[in-house]
This record gives structure tokens, C-alpha cells and sequence, in this order.
């Protein structure tokens, strides 16, 4: 079924599965990209609306790739979920702009909250 | 002019000379006077008895003639009385005193005006002085004799001046040597005075000459010992300023040494409390997506509607992940045991290669089929604590799959030793610099590039796995080179 569309950005595999399966199982078009790479090759070829992205990541941080989506005026309206975990995380996080990202979510995270938080942006 | 003339006066020279001054005028103005009055007397003496000499002649001839009356006999002998040097005036009186015959006509007849002179004739012209004119007993008249002292008193001033420019001169000479024996005598004061200002300066090696044996060589001797005891003095105390200057330096030194001792302690502890608190974001990092995991799929399991497939496939990661949760768990225990040295083995039989196979299929969940197993089945048994050593093996094979290439294998092997049993795990990964080589065993260490930063760990793997191989009695290393791969080998006793 048609519908939104969201890229999953982790390398963890398994965290991708997690919330693949349960976004497919609300009705959205569901993609993955493993690492920063992948993420934007797949990003210029079909950009997503929604992208939930986690911050540690090998080769390209989280935070870089986030301010390559911000930095392109064609993908200013793709919504961004962070994944990140507490602690220092959260410090650079209010040191950084805020307006990066349009959400943040910290490890362990409800699956439920989640899908609320997708809803919400997307429909906004 | 006053005031130049007391300045002088106030110089020991000046004093010294003006005393000589003095001395020289009153001794001369003494014998100058002695000597003029000397002199006088002697000529004076001289001239009355040239006076007494003509006068006893005159009185002779006189006497002679007046008893006959030879008129013109008289005034020849007077005539020729005059004729004698200095004479001023020959006079002959009766016994009334009345000039009957003179040198001087217009006195004849008159009463004698002049009368004798006395003692302070010299300051007169004319000295006369009168003889008796007797004849057996026969007083008859007088001669009086004036007699000039005008040459006298000339060859006296002429004297009185030959002796003063004599004395000047001679004065001058004195006063000329006075002043050369001052200074000759001041030298002596005026080397002191510089050899003290040289002193006073700093040098005490110079030494004044003693040039005699009086109480100004006894004054050179004093400086003399004077400057020695300075020295030594001086000496002293700049052994003594050295000694502590060596000192302090050395307590500095010292200081220096402590001070950067302690801030290599404080740099260490700062670089440790870092750690901690990386170390503490890090673990709870770490805990975190196996929670996430097992506690997402479990809703997921629970809400959604799944497939058979898909079931199994969640329930095995949520194992998987419980299990991973459990060997992190184990680890941070194990490394505060290690710490605190209360780490407890439980030993038993372990099989090599069981060993190795169970620590490779801890990783069997992930997408790597990467671990090579390359211990033999029938290698050596080893006295050891079975899940401990596991552990260190995985925390090993953690290390080369997580900073290793995705496509490489990483090969474990292990060759046995007389005493003990080598496990070694090479990777092909980016390697490990010389430097960080022996930290890399550290606690939280780990490693300060780009590829450390990204990744997920504690740095607390190999620390935890050299803790529990000591624990054994074994040990643990690694080899390395840059761009090269690495290779950690560890050794357990066969029989623990």
C-alpha cells in the first residue's frame, strides 16, 4: 500500500528490523540504509518524507548527515527523527542547533512512542 | 679669598704646610733679627773704636801743641783729622767748654752744642764722643770726634737686605721641600686612599705598599689586614650565598621534578575522570539498544500479527540480545572485580576448542560469518575458568569484528607450549599505532581516531580480558602494524 514514505538510518540491523515491521505494520512505506552512504545515495534517489536516523554511526556521524539533508533546499520538508542515547549525547545536542532535527528520541525508546511521534510529523 | 684660604688651612696638607710656614717665618724672622742685631753691635763696636783710636790720637797731638800753643798746628792736625774717612767733625774745648778750634769755623767761640751720644748713637748721623786733654795730670780741655755713621748705616741696610733675600730664598728652598716631603709623605696616604676606594669597590686582592716602618706603614699593614679579612669574609659569604643558591636549586629541582610528577598525576586522573565519564554514556549506550531491542520486538511480538517466520526470527534476537546483555553485564562486574583484585576463577576442564567455537557463535547472530575457527578438536585441554576465558575470547573477536573491514576474516588459532597453550585472533583490520600499542590494554582505552569515535564500545574489552588472562597466570598481547591488521595472543597455563 502506497502511502508515506520513511527511510530507516542505523547500522544496527536488528534496531532496523525493529522498526521496519512495526512502520509497515501502520501503513508506511518503509526503506533502509545501513550507513551514511547508502543513506544518501538512496535519499537523492527518491527522497523520503520521513527519515528517523540514528546518531552513532561508522563512517559518517549522525550529525553530519542530518546537516546534509538540512543544507539542501530540495529535501527541506523531509522530517527528521534522531535516535540517540543519553548522557553526553544530549549535551551536544543543546549545544548543536536544535533546528536540525524535528524530533529526538533516546535509547531505549518506546516503539509506541515512536509511531506516535511518525504520525504527528507526518500529518502535521 | 677667605673662604679658599680656610679651605686650605682645613687640608692636612695645608695645615702641615702652613705650620711649616709658620715655624720657617718665626725661625727666620729670629735669625734675621739676631743677625742685624748682631751685626750691628759688631760694626757698631768696630766704628767706636775707630772713634777711640782717632780720639787718643787727636787727644795726644792736641795735648802736645796746646801746651805750646802751636796755633797752627792744631789746625792742622784737625785739617787732617778731616781728612780721615768718616770724620764729620773734630772739635777741640777748653775746660769751660768753649770750642777754641773746630772743623766747623763758625763754632768757635760758642759754647759746644752737640754733646756725646749714647747708646742709640747707631740711630743717629753723627756720633761724637769727647776726649780729655791731659798733660801730668793737667786737664787741659777736650777733643770731641764726630763721626759719621752714614757708611755704617749703609753697609748695615746693605747686609740687613743681602740677608733677607738670602733667608727668602732659602725660605722659599724650605718651603719648596716642605711641600715635596708632603706629598711624599702624603703618597703614601693619597695609594691608601685609593687602595681603600678599591676596597670599598669590591676588590679586597689589592694590597698597599708598606714603604716604612712608622705609623703610616703600620696604617698600610692595617688596611692591608683589613682588605685580607674582607676577603675572606667576602669569600666566606659567597661560599656560603653559593651553597644556598646550590640548595635551593637543587629543593628547586626537586620541586620542579614533584610538580611535574603531580601534574602527570593530574593529567592522568583528569584523562581517567574523562574516561569515566565517557565510559558512563558508553555503557549506558551500550545497555541500551539490546533493551530497546528485546523490549521493542516484545511489544512488537505482542501487538502486531506476524508471520511464523518472522516470530522465531524475533524471539531468536531477543535471546540473542539477552545474552548480549548478559555478557556486558558480566564484563562491568568483572572489571570491578579485576580492579578491586577480587576477581574469583571457577576452574575446570576447558576443551580449546569448545572454547573457541562457543565464543565464535556468540556471534553467529550478527551478518558476519567472518570467524575462522581454526583450532583443532583434538587440541589441549587447559585447567582454567571455562566462561571466563570464553569471555576474553569474545571480548577479543568484539574488538577485530568491530574495527575490523566487513569483508575479512578473522582467524583464530592456537599452538600449544611446553608449559601453557597460545591462542592467537588476527584480524585484518586497520591496525594499531606503536604508540597506543601498549595502552591499548588499559581501561577505557580506546584509541583517539576517527574510527574509535564512531564506533560503539567501552574501551573495556581487552582491559577486562588481560585481567582474567593474569588471573589464569597467563598473559596477553598484541602485534601490530599500521594498515596491517593486528594480531592478540594470549597464553593460559595447561595447568592453571
Amino acid at each position: 500500500m502506497g502511502g508515506h514514505s520513511i527511510l530507516i538510518i542505523d547500522d544496527d540491523p536488528n534496531i532496523v528490523e525493529l522498526l521496519s515491521v512495526n512502520l509497515l505494520a501502520s501503513g508506511y512505506d518503509v526503506n533502509a540504509a545501513v550507513d551514511g552512504k547508502d543513506a544518501q545515495a538512496k535519499i537523492m534517489r527518491r527522497p523520503p518524507e520521513l527519515i528517523v536516523l540514528d546518531i552513532m554511526m561508522p563512517e559518517m556521524d549522525g550529525w553530519e548527515l542530518c546537516k546534509w539533508i538540512r543544507d539542501d533546499p530540495f529535501l527541506k520538508d523531509v522530517k527528521i527523527i534522531m535516535l540517540t542515547a543519553k548522557g553526553t549525547e544530549k549535551d551536544k545536542l543543546i549545544g548543536r542547533e536544535i533546528l536540525q532535527a524535528d524530533e529526538y528520541m533516546t535509547k531505549p525508546f518506546d516503539i509506541d512512542e515512536l509511531k506516535k511521534n511518525v504520525e504527528r510529523l507526518l500529518h502535521a | 679669598m677667605n673662604t679658599y684660604f680656610s679651605k686650605i688651612v682645613h687640608t692636612y696638607k695645608g695645615k702641615w704646610l702652613l705650620a711649616i710656614f709658620s715655624i720657617c717665618f718665626l725661625m727666620f724672622f729670629l735669625l734675621i733679627f739676631d743677625r742685624v742685631v748682631i751685626t750691628r753691635q759688631f760694626l757698631f763696636q768696630r766704628e767706636i773704636q775707630r772713634v777711640n783710636h782717632v780720639g787718643s790720637l787727636l787727644m795726644n797731638f792736641i795735648g802736645d801743641n796746646m801746651l805750646q800753643r802751636d796755633t797752627n798746628d792744631i789746625k792742622m792736625i784737625i785739617r787732617k783729622s778731616m781728612e780721615q774717612p768718616d770724620i764729620a767733625l773734630v772739635s777741640v774745648l777748653d775746660t769751660n767748654k768753649i770750642v777754641r778750634y773746630s772743623s766747623r769755623e763758625e763754632m768757635i767761640g760758642k759754647p759746644n752744642p752737640y754733646i756725646d751720644s749714647g747708646i742709640d748713637a747707631l740711630n743717629t748721623d753723627i756720633y761724637y764722643k769727647t776726649f780729655c786733654i791731659t798733660y801730668e795730670n793737667n786737664y787741659l780741655g777736650f777733643v770731641q770726634v764726630g763721626y759719621s755713621l752714614a757708611k755704617v748705616r749703609q753697609n748695615l741696610s746693605a747686609a740687613f737686605f743681602r740677608i733677607l733675600i738670602i733667608e727668602i730664598l732659602l725660605f722659599c728652598a724650605i718651603l719648596f721641600f716642605a711641600w715635596r716631603i708632603t706629598e711624599s709623605l702624603l703618597r703614601p696616604l693619597s695609594e691608601m686612599k685609593d687602595v681603600s676606594n678599591k676596597i670599598a669597590g669590591g676588590d679586597f686582592s689589592i694590597r698597599a705598599k708598606v714603604t716604612s716602618r712608622d705609623g703610616i706603614g703600620e696604617l698600610a699593614l692595617a688596611l692591608n689586614n683589613m682588605a685580607r679579612q674582607l676577603g675572606d669574609l667576602s669569600e666566606n659569604m659567597n661560599n656560603k650565598i653559593n651553597q644556598a643558591t646550590q640548595d635551593l636549586k637543587s629543593g628547586n629541582e626537586q620541586l620542579r621534578k614533584k610538580t611535574v610528577e603531580l601534574e602527570e598525576s593530574n593529567r592522568k586522573l583528569l584523562e581517567l575522570d574523562t574516561l569515566k565519564s565517557d565510559f558512563v554514556s558508553l555503557v549506558s549506550h551500550e545497555l541500551k539498544t539490546p533493551l530497546t531491542l528485546i523490549i521493542g520486538f516484545a511489544k512488537t511480538l505482542l501487538t502486531l500479527d506476524l508471520t511464523e517466520e518472522q516470530k522465531e526470527k524475533y524471539l531468536n534476537i531477543i535471546e540473542a540480545e539477552g545474552k548480549r546483555l548478559a555478557h556486558l553485564i558480566e564484563n562491568y562486574l568483572d572489571i570491578t572485580a579485576i580492579e578491586a583484585g577480587t576477581l574469583s576463577l571457577v576452574k575446570g576442564t576447558v576443551a580449546m576448542h569448545d572454547l573457541v567455537r562457543d565464543a565464535a557463535d556468540y556471534f553467529k547472530m550478527g551478518p558476519d560469518r567472518r570467524i575462522d575457527n581454526r583450532v583443532s578438536r583434538e587440541f589441549a585441554l587447559v585447567k582454567g575458568d571455562g566462561e571466563r576465558l570464553k569471555r576474553v575470547l569474545i571480548n577479543v573477536l568484539e574488538n577485530a569484528l568491530r574495527y575490523g573491514p566487513q569483508r575479512e576474516t578473522v582467524v583464530i588459532s592456537a599452538r600449544e607450549d611446553t608449559d601453557s597453550v597460545v591462542i592467537s585472533v588476527v584480524d585484518k583490520g586497520p591496525g594499531i599505532k606503536k604508540e597506543d600499542q601498549g595502552k591499548i590494554f588499559d581501561k577505557f582505552f580506546r584509541g583517539a581516531d576517527a574510527i574509535t569515535e564512531r564506533t560503539k564500545g567501552s574501551g573495556l574489552g581487552l582491559a577486562i580480558a588481560k585481567g582474567i588472562v593474569k588471573a589464569h597466570g597467563g598473559s596477553m598481547w598484541v602485534e601490530s602494524e599500521l594498515g596491517k591488521g593486528s594480531t592478540f595472543s594470549f597464553s593460559v597455563p595447561k595447568n592453571g
